[in-house]
């Protein structure tokens, strides 16, 4: 693939639909479970997390102008092997991150729609097209998810809306907390996933190519703020809906729309949200796809980058069939160990990356003053 | 005698000798029983030999004397007596291209005349001349110009294009009368030397754009070609897309206002249809009768059309995930009279669905074979007592000989009968995966299709122009249209605009 | 196990059919990134296929993030 480029509106709509994306389905029922009627405070807070990581890009970016790519920019920045160690701390994220989405599509289909359909059915039909889409291009990537997380954000809202009549606003109360750690808890999962994520973008950067350069900054934090405020909605709903018993519902949107019965004509509409899920959980996985694809192709020294993306498919469709041995196990890796991931290991690379660019450009600044 | 030299080198160049000429055409053309060779004499005493060479079938009976009234027009300019009119005389008059009253054409070559006879013209060899003269007499017996079948309009024109690549040329430039619009000519394949024009209007198209057609059209190698679509097939960017990437009318306003959009048309002679390229999605859903009926109409006319683009494509499909998978999304009420209907019914949905399906395609196919008085009772009596047999075999249920009708009627309201065929074909590929996966696999299909047009390209640009990339100024006139002051305030392309200052900013209408 | 192994080399199949052109132009060099690529694949569908209970990704993932992430995780459990 040779290096293209997207428009900072386009980069905004992958923001929203790999935040967004399968997020939307699956938080709700952890939060709810740690921190209860309190779980929206917590998504404001990691959201808040979120906003400084994208603080931290857009800071890069500015310095990464004119870059093939972001691996040739930290490679200027701290050396070959530091910019290779850092790429692989990037893969090892991706290589579970892609993995866990597919392995969540094959979950909620075998669980609740298509009970004796194999797992394997989905998590290769999904990546296969995954696949597909990161074949074709960022450009082509970008101008499908304008659309589709367009629709993807409509049907969630319909949702949401057409829940209305069930909603319970004292399920909210009491609003004031006992004890901040269920929030803490609740925040660091909601920081790994989905908000901490927007960490991977970094590597998208180099590809965009703004018309005026606010209107970057403008659109990535407008379609953050986007599907912030949508997460924080759909666990709200949860809550006013649910109540107490919110976070024993594993897809509580599924079951939101489960609950919607407008005049014998409009019920029983839950596989229309599964269907929705479907593009969240494809548009989001073909991303990472395709951020995977750049960072392995370029540690290998690939002349085309295209050659990699099947074999990292299949690696990607075998390891969403071995990594998770039971419910539960998915929980702890992804709600437990991911987060923590993110958090502890991602962000704080970004965070060094982004000290890094700062302390280089600080001296050359002051070399050029001199 | 106005004549216009062509022919450059010697390479079987025309002899002086007329006896050569002479014998290379009754070689060249033998067994041609309707090339005719009359031998003629010229000068004093008509001592001064001449032939003419024609092909009877293509020339006008009224034009069999313009030879003889060129002769007597070359002595009314000469001021000669007849018996004294030489051979050189002739010679030096054409050479010289004295006024006339027959359009001529000189030719040195012999290969030249050759081409000439075939076009319909009267070839004048002379003794001791090393060229030759044609002068036109075609008369091709052509169908008249008369509304086009294939796209009837209830308001509107009702002219449409007809065989004649002049005629049709001509109707182009009787709407557009400005130095602007450019018609250049190439000529293809060896037998039929088929002669391809493309037009386009200076200043409104995308010089990109033209360049890139250029650049193809010179890459089409020298295969004959018989029909427009030929030329489809050889610039086209992906030849295994269902989805058409150019669009053709038969029509001149259409083809009028897809200039005024910057387009390029392709006519081909012998060939009524008009290809537009480039074509993107948002294309196939208007017609130009869009534009001659009251808004509101226009509004609802362009919704009807999406919606049965989506009933095309979609209702067997989704008629069989909901009723094998996900039957808890049909309403409870009509489930019942779903599960009624399919009572008795030994094959599942999926094969039930597919065999009406075919059945449909076969009838559909042989009702445009068959002649006209016959077909259309033939199919629609083949239908109903199809669809009857059907139910009352336990073969069919009713509820899917209306899917499978709605399906047919809602193709037949797509104005352009190529994505009409492009969404017949997809058909049955969602039905495959609607058969198998339910409404997840009805989903992959989507992306898989949404994936293939965002991808594909007509003459370079995307197909999704105006939806992907997404232009909010584009929608007045995709699923609606607005009323026309509104529409011509921005006029339909900015390049029309190029030449004064620009009455509005604005992104170009071309830019991603 | 027999329906395990058809998929894996339908999936190979599909993805061989569709990459031949750029498999048959590949240089030196991207047949050796490819072929580093294929050890872990390799590994995947040997357990993928048997079913085998061998060390996987995660299982290193767990390793070494395991136990601070459920530490952090027991300081912050409490209630409401």
């Amino acid at each position: 693939m040779n290096k293209e480029t997207i428009s900072a509106g386009q980069l905004a709509a992958l923001i929203i639909s790999t935040v967004v994306g399968s997020g939307i389905v699956y938080i709700p029922n952890p939060l709810t479970a740690i921190a209860r009627q309190h779980a929206w405070m917590s998504m404001i807070a990691a959201y808040l997390f979120g906003w400084a990581v994208l603080c931290c890009l857009v800071y890069m970016h500015r310095h990464m102008r004119g870059e093939a790519s972001f691996f040739s920019h930290i490679r200027k920045m701290v050396g070959r092997p530091l910019a290779a160690a850092a790429a692989l701390i990037l893969i090892c994220l991706l290589l579970f991150a892609v993995p866990a989405i597919v392995a969540g599509i094959a979950n909620f289909f075998t669980s609740v729609m298509m009970k004796e359909t194999p797992a394997y059915v989905f998590s290769s039909t999904s990546l296969i097209v995954c696949a597909l889409t990161v074949r074709a291009g960022l450009e082509v990537m970008a101008r499908m998810f304008v659309l589709l997380a367009g629709i993807m954000l409509a049907v969630s809202l319909a949702v949401l809306l057409l829940a209305t009549p069930g909603y319970h606003l004292e399920y909210l109360l009491p609003l004031a907390p006992q004890s901040v750690k269920p929030l803490l808890h609740a925040f660091l999962v909601a920081a790994g996933f989905p908000f901490g994520e927007v960490l991977l973008f970094c590597v998208l950067l180099p590809y965009v190519n703004a018309a005026k350069p606010g209107s970057l900054v403008r659109k990535l934090f407008g379609s953050f703020a986007i599907a912030g405020a949508m997460m924080t909605v759909s666990v709200l709903c949860t809550i006013l809906a649910f109540g107490p018993a919110a976070g024993s519902f594993q897809y509580s949107l599924y079951r939101l729309a489960s609950e919607i019965q407008i005049a014998e004509i409009i019920q029983r509409i839950e596989s229309v949200i599964g269907i929705t899920m479907i593009l969240g959980s494809y548009m989001k996985a073909t991303v990472y796809l395709y951020i995977l694809n750049i960072l392995v192709a370029e540690c290998l020294g690939l002349s085309d980058k295209r050659l990699s993306v099947f074999p990292l498919m299949l690696i990607c469709i075998f390891l969403s069939l071995t990594m998770f041995d039971n419910p539960a196990d998915f929980y702890t890796q992804v709600y437990v160990i991911w987060p923590f991931m993110v958090v502890a290991v991602g962000c704080s690379l970004i965070l060094a990356l982004t000290l890094a660019t700062w302390v280089k450009y600080r001296n050359a600044e002051k070399e050029g003053g001199a | 005698m106005s004549g216009k030299e062509t022919g450059q080198g010697n390479e079987c160049g025309i002899s002086r000798d007329l006896d050569g000429n002479l014998a290379w055409a009754l070689q060249r053309f033998d067994r041609c029983q309707d090339i005719v060779i009359d031998r003629l004499g010229l000068g004093e005493s008509l001592d001064t030999a001449a032939f003419v060479l024609y092909c009877e079938t293509l020339i006008e009976e009224s034009k069999n004397d313009i030879i003889r009234s060129t002769i007597r027009d070359m002595i009314d300019i000469e001021g000669t007596v007849l018996d004294s009119l030489a051979a050189d005389r002739v010679i030096r008059h054409f050479e010289r291209q004295g006024p006339a009253v027959h359009p001529s054409t000189i030719v040195r070559r012999l290969d030249e005349a050759e081409l000439q006879v075939w076009q319909g013209c009267i070839v004048l060899f002379v003794a001791g001349w090393d060229c030759a003269v044609g002068f036109k007499a075609a008369s091709f017996n052509k169908r008249q110009v008369t509304e086009p079948v294939n796209e009837p309009a209830v308001q509107g024109p009702r002219e449409g294009t007809v065989e004649l690549l002049g005629t049709n040329l001509g109707m182009l430039r009787q709407r557009v009368r400005t130095s602007r619009l450019k018609i250049e000519y190439v000529t293809a394949g060896e037998a039929l030397k088929s002669k391809i024009a493309y037009v386009y209007l200076e200043e409104v198209v995308n010089p990109e754009l033209l360049a890139e057609f250029r650049r193809r059209i010179a890459d089409i190698p020298p295969q004959e070609i018989m029909e427009t679509s030929f030329v489809d097939d050889w610039i086209e960017d992906q030849v295994w897309s269902p989805f058409p990437q150019f669009r053709y009318t038969e029509r001149p306003d259409s083809a009028t206002a897809a200039l005024m959009d910057g387009k390029i048309l392709v006519l081909v002679d012998n060939s009524p249809m008009i290809l537009i390229c480039p074509a993107f999605l948002v294309d196939f859903f208007s017609t130009s009768e869009d534009y001659y009926v009251r808004t509101w109409y226009s509004i609802m006319i362009r919704q009807v059309r999406v919606l049965a683009f989506v009933i095309a494509l979609t209702l067997p499909s989704i008629y069989i995930a909901l009723s094998t998978f996900h039957p808890e999304l049909i309403p409870s009420v009509l489930l019942i009279a779903i599960l009624n209907s399919r009572e008795g019914i030994p094959f599942p949905a999926f094969l039930e669905a597919l065999m009406m399906e075919i059945s449909f395609e076969l009838l559909r196919e042989a009702g445009i074979r068959l002649p006209r008085p016959v077909g259309p009772a033939v199919s629609i009596v083949g239908a109903l007592v199809i669809g009857q047999a059907a139910i009352s075999a336990k073969i069919a249920s009713p509820i899917m000989v209306i899917v499978v009708a709605l399906t047919g009627i809602a193709s037949f309201a797509i104005p352009h009968y190529d994505m009409a065929m492009a969404l017949r074909v997809l058909r049955f590929p969602l039905m495959v995966a609607a058969g198998t996966l339910g409404g997840y696999g009805l989903m992959l299909s989507f992306i898989l299709i949404l994936l293939h047009l965002t991808s594909l390209r007509s003459l370079g640009e995307p197909y999704l122009s105006s939806l992907a990339p997404f232009q909010w100024r584009d929608m007045r006139d995709i699923f609606v249209r607005l009323p026309m002051r509104t529409l011509l305030q921005s006029p339909r392309n900015r390049r029309l605009q190029r030449i004064g200052p620009s009455r509005s900013g604005g992104r170009d209408k071309g830019t991603p | 196990m027999a329906e395990r192994l058809a998929v894996v080399l339908l999936l190979f199949a599909l993805a061989a059919g569709i990459q031949r052109g750029e498999l048959r132009r590949m240089s030196a060099r991207d047949k050796f990134g490819l072929a580093a690529l294929m050890v872990p694949m390799a590994y995947l569908i040997v357990i993928f296929v048997l079913q085998a209970d061998w060390p996987n990704w995660p299982d290193l993932l767990r390793l070494v993030f395991g136990p601070p992430s459920e530490r952090i995780v027991g300081m912050l459990k409490g209630a409401v």
